[in-house]
């Protein structure tokens, strides 16, 4: 994730906070069978994260499980 | 790992559309969705599951949840005051086997419908990587048996009433479902020993295995706005006992070993979330595992937590990792000061034992110096961290008031879900921005196929050769019907190379009273 990630559902707040990190995660250390796929753009996750959220109602209740 | 581990999976069931018009629905008020009996509901998805060779049944002798560890039988078990009792208009017109649903899958594991959640039951086994291939494998079940019960529900009702699944612990509605992990443990060991050793990593683990969740929750209350590390953690209420539907504790004392009962006790580990993270999954139970071999070695604990179940919700809900909990000696510890004490025990004892031991334990310790320093380094391995990561971008300054903004809450949700087209999590993962630990290639094999050198490779051979004649089946054993009689093949003593033998003579025998008369020594009329 980079800072130019800016997705406008929360508009009256901040959509640079201070946490943001400064550079893209480091990769972990190899491990058994561990892949990777490239990077996309911070856009197109924005029109996925939009698309989602019109799409995905709020939560219904549920039985308690176990 | 030293041992066979299994993951039980309850998927979470969002309903859209249904309606008191629906078919079956009631008309009378209920305080769930209108119109959703979730008994049918499960029931109906789990048996739409489209994977051929399925073996519908259970044999429910192996199982005992009131048998308690510490040696007593539980009169009852508890039940949550505040559960959701919904219509059940339709389920009670179920069978019990057809309401409960039992399907065996080839791969070896069991999908069913429990307390009215869809749950996938991979095989135990001892190879890390090979579980949380398994584990993933069982999302694509469930997804493809989701897909199927839409299909259905669309021609019945309409296409504006659908079911969504969900790799999750909660319905955001103060209600848990679990995901629990099975760890095959010497019955030798003191009990004593596992509480006191496993109750430290079991609270503070989260710290790298928390899903993640924006909420804090109260049975029967309203949710708060908030952002926490676990799932699950609001839900815990007792240290130690045998519940699993309400009073839950930390340390679950359930006695059903589903192996020899003189040799082996299971420990039913419910103090977890369910992963979406690969990663994750494998440090959860990566890390659990070598804390038990600990223990089995004669390890003691030094430190204790004095209430673990205040600390596993403080833990939960202090995302910044500052807070110290306090000890029953000593000074209070901060969750990550407690993590580095159970590493350092572990690597003491075990680093270079293997390459998947040393996998974990470079993981574990750069876990938790980034935890230490920079979290945001776990961005694409920890659930939580990659969620805050990025509702933090797009909603909130940390601010706790933000957090109850219910389009977070969405696409909270949206994170677990299974269906790719909606799932947020694999819009991450299809976008490059979470690793994978295991072949994604791999994985419709793995729904297919067992993991090798496991009991379920022997279960998986049987359904192939023999399905139409197993009569019953569960964890360790399988019942046929050979002519007039039953005959039940034990898998309870059956280990290590003498597995592959077993499915050599399944592969070889021209017929079932063939493998029965060769497998003479493990086998008796039931």
């Amino acid at each position: 994730m980079t800072p130019d990630t800016v997705i406008a559902i929360a508009p009256e707040a901040p959509t640079k906070p201070a946490e943001t990190p400064t550079e893209a995660p480091s990769r972990p250390s190899s491990a058994p069978g561990e892949t990777d796929t490239e990077k996309s753009s911070d856009t197109d996750l924005d029109d996925e994260i939009q698309r989602i959220i019109r799409e995905i109602p709020d939560p219904t209740p549920q039985p308690g499980g176990e | 790992m030293r041992r066979p581990v299994g993951i039980e999976t309850e998927y979470g069931l969002n309903c859209e559309g249904f309606s008191a018009t629906s078919p079956g629905a009631p008309t009378g008020p209920t305080d769930g969705p209108p119109g959703v009996d979730f008994g049918y509901e499960c029931a109906s998805i789990v048996r739409a599951v489209p994977f051929p060779g399925a073996f519908r049944g259970w044999d429910y002798r192996g199982e005992d949840p009131y048998q308690d560890l510490r040696g007593m039988r539980a009169d009852q078990l508890a039940r949550d005051p505040n559960d959701l009792d919904g219509p059940d208009e339709r389920s009670r017109k179920l069978s019990r086997d057809e309401l409960l649903a039992n399907t065996v899958l080839l791969n070896g594991a069991r999908y069913y419908n429990d307390h009215n959640h869809p749950e996938y039951c991979t095989e135990a086994t001892p190879d890390l990587f090979e579980l949380v291939a398994q584990d993933r494998a069982g999302e694509r079940i469930v997804h493809a048996s989701e897909t199927a019960r839409n299909e259905a529900l669309a021609r019945e009702v309409g296409p504006a009433t659908r079911v969504r699944l969900l790799k999750n612990n909660t319905d955001y509605h103060g209600r848990s479902y679990g995901m629990h992990e099975n760890y095959l443990c010497a019955r030798s060991t003191s009990l004593d020993a596992l509480v006191r050793g496993m109750t430290p990593h079991l609270v503070t683990r989260q710290l790298y295995a928390g899903a993640g969740k924006v909420g804090v929750e109260t049975s029967g209350a309203p949710i708060a706005p908030g952002f926490q590390m676990s799932q699950r953690a609001d839900f815990f209420e007792e240290r130690i006992g045998i519940n699993t539907t309400a009073k839950r504790p930390i340390f679950n004392t359930r006695d059903e070993p589903h192996a020899s009962s003189t040799r082996y006790r299971r420990l039913h580990c419910i103090a977890g979330d369910a992963n979406r993270s690969e990663w994750a999954t494998a440090m959860k139970v990566g890390t659990t595992a070598l804390v038990l071999d600990l223990i089995e070695d004669g390890w003691t604990a030094e430190f204790e937590i004095a209430d673990p179940v205040k600390a596993i919700k403080d833990i939960s809900r202090d995302t910044t990792m500052t807070a110290t909990v306090p000890m029953t000696a000593g000074r209070p510890m901060t969750a990550v000061a407690i993590q580095h004490l159970i590493l350092h025990a572990c690597r003491a004892s075990f680093a270079g034992r293997d390459p998947e031991t040393d996998w974990v334990l470079s993981q574990w310790a750069e876990a938790l110096d980034a935890l230490g320093s920079d979290p945001e380094r776990l961005a694409t391995r920890v659930d939580w961290i990659i969620k805050r990561s990025l509702f933090v971008q797009i909603g909130t300054t940390g601010d706790p008031r933000t957090w109850g903004d219910a389009r977070l809450r969405r696409l909270d949700m949206a994170y677990h879900m299974i269906d790719p087209r909606v799932s947020l999590f694999e819009t991450l993962r299809k976008q490059g921005r979470v690793i994978n630990l295991v072949d994604q290639d791999r994985l419709d094999t793995c729904a297919q196929t067992p993991p090798a050198g496991t009991r379920g490779a022997i279960r998986g051979a049987l359904l192939a050769r023999f399905g139409p004649q197993i009569r019953k089946l569960e964890w360790d054993s399988v019942t046929f019907d050979v002519g007039s009689k039953e005959w039940r093949l034990d898998l309870e003593d059956i280990t290590g190379p003498v597995i592959d033998r077993v499915i050599e003579l399944i592969d070889r025998s021209p017929d079932l009273s063939s493998l029965v008369a060769t497998m003479k020594g493990g086998s008796r009329d039931a």
